[in-house]
């Protein structure tokens, strides 16, 4: 019960599978931590009954495709800092998650994906040789 | 890149060191083995409104047999192109993994598409390396933060 939101610890958060796992492996890469970043974004409530007015004509809706852009934008960009935090050089598997809340007015966005750090050219590289991985084409 | 240290202090412009792909392991592996490189996940998206006096125009339409040609117009077309936008930005040689997502809001008057893919960026026959401008400060980084060694560098 003593620990805290920004504990970290030896080891390695992910979600991927056994063989998501052994693939990202084999190409060199090591994950480093499961990394999130999230947004919850309100367009406004005038900008809800502009945008309203705007709507009865035919066209596209500037303001709210630029307000759901940033927030998925920045969601995005506080995962890839959270990744940078932890010294990754990527970030896959990347799942994005959007919620309408309040009435349609606020949303949230979420990005959660896995962070790996390339360790392919240095002496710690993991064994490969061994195993075989199946990869369904369909 | 600027020092940041309070996650709240990052805009949505925010471009580190890390990429980000939304490609399974599946497809990453795949990726790499064709010695291509992920620089980014790039969106695209376009909210659209059919106005009020097009939907009683189709409800007339609709009395007959026959396709809605111009319903939603180019909602697409400027999702993807944004998109586009956003990987030639990066320097991409291409997207892969492109998602389309389309949502109806407001009783289906209002649509959003929002498309997503991985930019990548062809590395030809060398390998795979991680930017080189961060790695002094990266390799600290590394030392402190991660004492297992088998996960060091």
């Amino acid at each position: 019960m003593d620990v805290q939101s920004d504990y970290r610890g030896q080891a390695f958060t992910s979600d991927l599978s056994g063989q998501e796992f052994w693939l990202v492996v084999d190409k060199g890469f090591l994950p480093v931590g499961i990394v999130m970043g999230n947004c919850i974004y309100a367009l406004g409530a005038l900008h809800h009954v502009v945008t309203n007015a705007k709507s009865t004509l035919r066209g596209e809706l500037k303001d709210y495709s630029e307000a759901m852009y940033q927030a998925r934008e920045l969601a995005l960009a506080r995962m890839q800092f959270e990744a940078d935090q932890l010294g990754a050089d990527g970030v896959i598997g990347i799942d994005m998650k959007m919620e309408m809340l309040h009435d349609n007015e606020w949303m949230e966005v979420i990005a959660i994906g896995t962070a790996v750090r390339y360790v392919g050219a240095g002496p710690n590289k993991p064994p490969t040789d061994r195993g075989k991985v199946v990869i369904p084409t369909n | 890149m600027n020092k940041l240290y309070n996650i709240m202090d990052v805009q949505a412009d925010y471009h580190g060191r890390a990429f980000a792909s939304d490609l399974s392991a599946r497809g990453f592996w795949l990726m790499f083995d064709k010695k291509f490189e992920p620089l980014g996940m790039v969106l695209g998206n376009c909210a659209y409104s059919v106005g009020s006096l097009h939907p009683l125009i189709l409800e007339l339409k609709g009395a007959f047999h026959g396709e809605f040609k111009k319903h939603f117009g180019i909602a697409r077309k400027v999702a993807m192109a944004r998109m586009r936008f956003k990987a030639d930005e990066l320097g991409a040689d291409g997207i892969i993994g492109i998602h389309a997502k389309i949502e109806y809001l407001h009783d289906g008057k209002w649509m959003e598409v929002t498309v997503s893919g991985t930019a990548v960026r062809y590395v030809g026959r060398n390998s795979y390396t991680p930017p080189r401008d961060m790695q002094e400060e990266e390799a600290v980084v590394v030392s402190s933060r991660l004492p297992a060694p088998a996960m060091r560098r």
